[in-house]
């Protein structure tokens, strides 16, 4: 690995302040699970020269509280406390079951949920060693993955042409919780948070530093099903969460997101109209899971992606 | 009628049964074999004390690294290393034009080849100038102060490359007409005439047999290649001091006596000046022969820059440099003769094989010999087969864990296709129509039926279906290893020391589940000391001229089990004879156990080994001995290790998911030597197995450039313990008699036996034949799904 500075940041603003003064030469560190590989393999045209460690951040960005009914939970909260905390396991249990899924034990007691959302996308051209491939997403002419081997990748390409998949676990289920993302400048709402190209629609002198997500509706049923080929570790293939709020029986609200299907983690909004107002049943969740992949379009490799979805949406569902 | 033994036999025959006299064989009251003694290694791999190649300091080391090819198949048109060579900390680049010849090596630097051994094509450029795979080290390679100047080094190279065709797959060689290829085959199978004797059938007539058949079954399957990801990627450390040479390897795990001299034949220098030394080593799966090129080249490159620098150098592979090796990739047409009773009338095989780029296992020749031979042992009926092998502009290829895994798949194909056609069950189709030693196969796979629940299991493809919605599926595969043999001289040592402890001397590096222990318990029991005052370091060097069995790797087993007993008995001799003056008894008088010398007459007149006070060496040689002698193909080795395996799997309809929920593996392997390394071996291969058959193990090349898209630990989805809950219902049967010095054999050296028993459980759940690896995608579209 190359070498780079390695700054300890004391508070937010330090780390900002050192943000603004090194632009895109620096990037931030937490657990590091995902900037660490990228730079050992050297996927990027450029390297970092910076590297600003978070963890010395005072007072810490490492917690998990309820305040006014809005669940707050620090971004470099590990995603082994999420997956441990009875405050989530119990009101948002779609989150700790998305912490749960991520990488191993290991990984879970380093890696931050901050990171899970920030972590950059899959796609083995774009993760190829050593700039392998200049593609689409880097500045570059094309996505090589459009005809290559695309059997991981999206079935819901960016508008970018990029078709690499966004492996975030926690993104759809705090997509699901309607959650909302706190950095040192604004709060977005998680639907605006996430970019098909650049991953996040963070500025380079912005930094994520907390999850906030509202207390579920009462009546509310939330899951978080996650597919993926080797069980004890490994991305998604595809990841589906959901809330879904039942008054007598009858669907009142709902909202149904979409992990490892497209460049960013998406809402599935047509399926979610299509289920409001309607008694669930096997039929029911048949249908929606067809509307969750009516906009779907399979490449060479990918088609069955689309089944995964369908069949995952309907057990959500039906969960 | 049985025939005449094969003069061959009788020879190796009458060699075997002088042995048999000379060591008591399968005896049944040891203290130590057939335990599990506590492991040399355990705790230093636990506590990551273990120093394995990679680990190797020196000081003043110097590092070393290559550059490799970013495209499948190219040639270098100019190569400019000045502004390498000119980055401070950068002490030497070498390129395919070096000229220059370094002190003491008579070969100019670009004329120097790698070295060439059994199992392994050498001659080929130490540093090419064209390049047959992605990631071939090719051009030029650099010495450093470390690795990441040489990382930066390599980037400032200027390399001017003239892209050439390729093709990463069967398929693509086969269109193109000028792809080196080779073409060969059988024209009659061989049946045994009085066992273990073999004959050409002169009976035989495929046509014939096609002709008598009620129902012909035509089809395809494939086996994909395979990289077993080893955990220690390769690297080498030389030291010279003045003309003498010490070569610290990790890339050599079998062949070892012979090291020394195919390395100093590649480099003009004496091979009695070079010691290899072995450290702890990570897995290679029967991978690492005499040396691969990329392995030879690493090596080639620390001794240069070594005596060029006058510092010790260590060159290496990153991670994904690692990727090379591993399985070819076969794809099998077959035509099968059945009747309606199951019975196989005859069987027709075209094997096409993705050889990969040269640099592997032995020669394209070598690898058809071992892979369109072996099936006609095993079938009862006619056999022809006709074999294409094609270099592929992929990795070079040995095999993962045994050589006969495209037979093992093939066959696998011909019961299982034979069984569907009529809607039989495969374990009756199998009994039917291979030739199988008794007692040993109907001991294990009766054993595995019962274990398994076969009888009530058992049911007709895609006809279960679970109540979680899945459905069900068992599948079965009989296989043995293949063709055990021993032709490596053996030559160890004991040396007992005053202190009453004991030292086991022979070059073995850290292969197998601890075979040194194993070793160390013969010792025990055949001398009658104390095993905790047994030594045997999992490291070794080979300058004292003392190395074991590691051809075949599992003929270690058997091979080095005569070494440890003859060993044993020598020492316990002459521990007798020295202790009978001081007990004023004869020799033969006395016995020891645990280390104690005494009278059997009277136990109580005794005496401590240690306090003999004496030291003494006593040596053994074991060479090309058993029944295998004369013939490496094995054709007259009476007993292979035999295993039948029952797989169940749950396949998820909607997501095709393929769960293992059960397997049952069966080992005849004739004695346990060491029950723990048996059985791990055992477990490793059904946790490989499930790697193999339904996680992502493909070695996936991009189609448009070559690039290998998963050379790296994420996305070839080794499985880990928790893919494997279920897999751990492993039985070691001692129904047989091996040639091993107790009736033993290896178990290392098996088959993809319990691939091939997934591959069955998933078709009798789906009823669809599905190539390995069984993913999703590949699930699903067999459903009609995606």
């Amino acid at each position: 690995m190359r070498s780079f500075i390695h700054i300890n940041a004391k508070t937010v603003d330090e780390a900002v302040s050192l943000l603004t003064q090194y632009g895109k030469k620096a990037r931030v560190i937490a657990g590091g699970t995902d900037l660490l590989g990228t730079m050992k393999d050297e996927i990027h045209p450029t390297y970092p020269e910076v590297i600003i460690n978070l963890k010395t951040i005072e007072p810490s960005l490492e917690y998990i509280k309820e305040e006014g009914g809005v669940l707050k939970i620090g971004a470099l909260t590990k995603l082994y406390d999420i997956e441990a905390s009875s405050l989530v396991k119990e009101k948002y249990p779609a989150l700790a079951q998305a912490a749960h899924a991520v990488g191993s034990p290991h990984i879970r007691e380093m890696g931050t949920i901050g990171g899970n959302l920030c972590q950059e996308v899959r796609c083995w051209y774009y993760r190829q060693p050593g700039n392998r491939f200049y593609c689409v997403r880097k500045g570059g002419p094309v996505c090589y993955a459009m005809s290559g081997d695309n059997r991981y990748h999206s079935i819901f390409g960016g508008p970018f042409g990029c078709y690499a998949a966004h492996p975030s676990d926690t993104a759809p289920a705090l997509m699901a919780l309607n959650a909302t993302l706190v950095t040192n400048k604004r709060t977005i709402p998680i639907d605006k948070f996430f970019h098909d190209l650049a991953g996040t629609v963070l500025e380079d002198n912005e930094l994520l530093t907390e999850v906030q997500v509202p207390t579920p509706p009462a009546g509310a049923k939330q899951t978080y099903i996650k597919f993926r080929i080797r069980k004890s570790i490994d991305f998604p293939i595809v990841g589906v969460a959901s809330m879904i709020k039942l008054e007598a029986g009858t669907v009142s609200d709902a909202r149904i997101a979409l992990g490892a299907v497209a460049p960013k983690p998406i809402r599935a909004t047509a399926a979610e109209e299509k289920l409001k107002g309607k008694t669930i049943s096997e039929q029911v969740a048949d249908e929606v899971a067809a509307e969750a992949v009516k906009g779907a379009i399979a490449m060479s490799q990918n088609k069955y992606k689309i089944q995964i979805t369908k069949t995952l949406v309907k057990r959500a569902i039906l969960a | 009628m049985p025939r005449d033994p094969h003069p061959l036999y009788s020879a190796a025959r009458a060699k075997y049964e002088k042995m048999v006299a000379e060591v008591p064989s399968k005896k049944a009251d040891f203290q130590y074999i057939g335990k599990s003694m506590p492991r040399y290694d355990a705790l230093p791999k636990a506590t990551g004390e273990a120093k394995f190649t990679r680990d190797a300091q020196l000081p003043g080391m110097l590092y070393a690294k290559f550059l490799t090819s970013p495209y499948a198949h190219a040639k270098i048109k100019s190569i400019d290393t000045s502004k390498a060579e000119a980055l401070p900390g950068v002490k030497a680049v070498l390129t395919y034009l070096s000229e220059e010849k370094i002190p003491g090596i008579p070969i100019p630097v670009k004329d120097i080849k790698t070295p060439t051994g059994d199992y392994t094509v050498g001659g080929l450029p130490f540093i090419p100038q064209e390049a047959n795979w992605e990631g071939e080290f090719v051009g030029a390679v650099v010495c450093a102060e470390s690795p990441e100047i040489c990382d930066e080094a390599l980037k400032l190279i200027d390399v001017q490359w003239e892209e050439l065709p390729f093709a990463t797959n069967v398929e693509d060689a086969m269109k193109d007409p000028t792809r080196k290829k080779l073409e060969t085959g059988w024209k009659r199978n061989l049946i045994v005439s009085d066992f273990p004797n073999y004959k050409e059938d002169e009976t035989y007539d495929v046509d014939k047999g096609l002709k008598e058949a009620d129902v012909i079954v035509e089809g395809s399957c494939r086996l994909h290649q395979f990289f077993h990801a080893g955990s220690e990627p390769d690297s080498a450390l030389a030291k010279w001091e003045g003309d003498e040479l010490t070569v610290w390897i990790r890339s050599v795990t079998q062949h070892i006596a012979r090291g020394s001299a195919a390395l100093g034949s590649s480099l003009g220098i004496p091979g009695s000046k070079i010691n290899m030394v072995y450290l702890y080593q990570g897995g290679s799966f029967g991978q690492n022969q005499l040396l691969s090129a990329q392995a030879a080249r690493l090596l080639i490159a620390s001794i240069l820059f070594a005596k060029k620098t006058g510092k010790p150098v260590k060159a290496i592979m990153s991670r994904r440099d690692y990727y090379y090796g591993g399985e070819a990739e076969g794809v099998y047409n077959f035509k099968i003769g059945v009747k309606n009773d199951g019975t196989i009338t005859a069987v027709k095989g075209e094997f096409l094989i993705g050889q990969g780029a040269p640099g592997g296992y032995g020669s394209l020749w070598a690898l058809a010999d071992h892979v369109a031979n072996w099936v006609r042992y095993d079938l009862k009926c006619p056999y022809e087969s006709h074999y294409l092998s094609y270099e592929t502009n992929t990795v070079p290829k040995w095999w993962t864990r045994s050589e006969q895994n495209q037979n093992a798949r093939f066959l696998q194909a011909v019961i299982d296709r034979a069984a569907d056609a009529l809607g039989m069950d495969p374990a009756e189709v199998y009994l039917k129509n291979a030739r199988m030693p008794e007692p040993s196969a109907k001991a294990v796979i009766e054993e595995g039926k019962k274990r398994i629940g076969w009888d009530t299991k058992w049911h007709k493809p895609g006809t279960k279906i679970l109540p979680n919605g899945k459905y069900h599926g068992i599948g079965f595969y009989f296989g043995h290893s293949w063709g055990n043999y021993a032709s490596t001289y053996i030559n160890a040592a004991l040396r007992v020391a005053q202190d009453g402890t004991v030292t086991i001397i022979g070059a073995k590096p850290d292969s197998g589940v601890s075979a040194q222990t194993t070793y160390a318990q013969i010792i025990a029991d055949e001398m009658g000391v104390r095993f905790e005052d047994i030594y045997f370091s999992p490291t070794s060097e080979t300058k004292y001229g003392y190395a074991l069995q590691e051809d075949g790797g599992a003929a270690s087993n058997h091979g080095n089990s005569w070494a440890m007993a003859k060993l044993g008995i020598t020492a316990r001799k002459k521990v007798l004879e020295l202790a009978a003056p001081k007990l004023g008894v004869k020799p033969e008088d006395l016995d020891m156990k645990d280390s104690v010398i005494f009278v059997k007459a009277d136990p109580s007149k005794k005496i401590m080994l240690k306090d003999l006070g004496t030291t003494f060496t006593v040596e053994a040689s074991v060479g090309g001995y058993g029944w295998s002698e004369e013939n490496v193909y094995g054709i007259f080795t009476p007993f292979h290790c035999y295993q039948a395996i029952f797989a169940e799997v749950e396949v998820d309809p909607d997501t095709g998911q393929v769960d293992v929920i059960n397997m049952v593996s069966v080992y005849d392997i004739g004695r346990v030597l060491r029950r723990a390394s048996a059985e791990g071996q055992v477990y490793g291969q059904a946790c490989m197995a499930v790697w193999r058959a339904v996680l992502q193990s493909d070695l996936i090349h991009d189609p448009l450039t070559g690039v290998r898209l998963n050379a790296d630990l994420l996305n070839t989805q080794v499985s880990t313990c928790l893919d494997c809950e279920n897999v751990d219902n492993v039985a070691l049967m001692e129904v047989g008699h091996a040639d091993g010095a107790y009736g033993n054999t290896g178990v290392g050296e098996m088959n993809i036996a319990q691939v091939c028993a997934l591959i069955s459980a998933v078709h009798n759940a789906i009823g669809k034949w599905v190539d390995p690896p069984i993913t999703p995608d590949r699930v699903l579209k067999a459903l009609g799904k995606a």
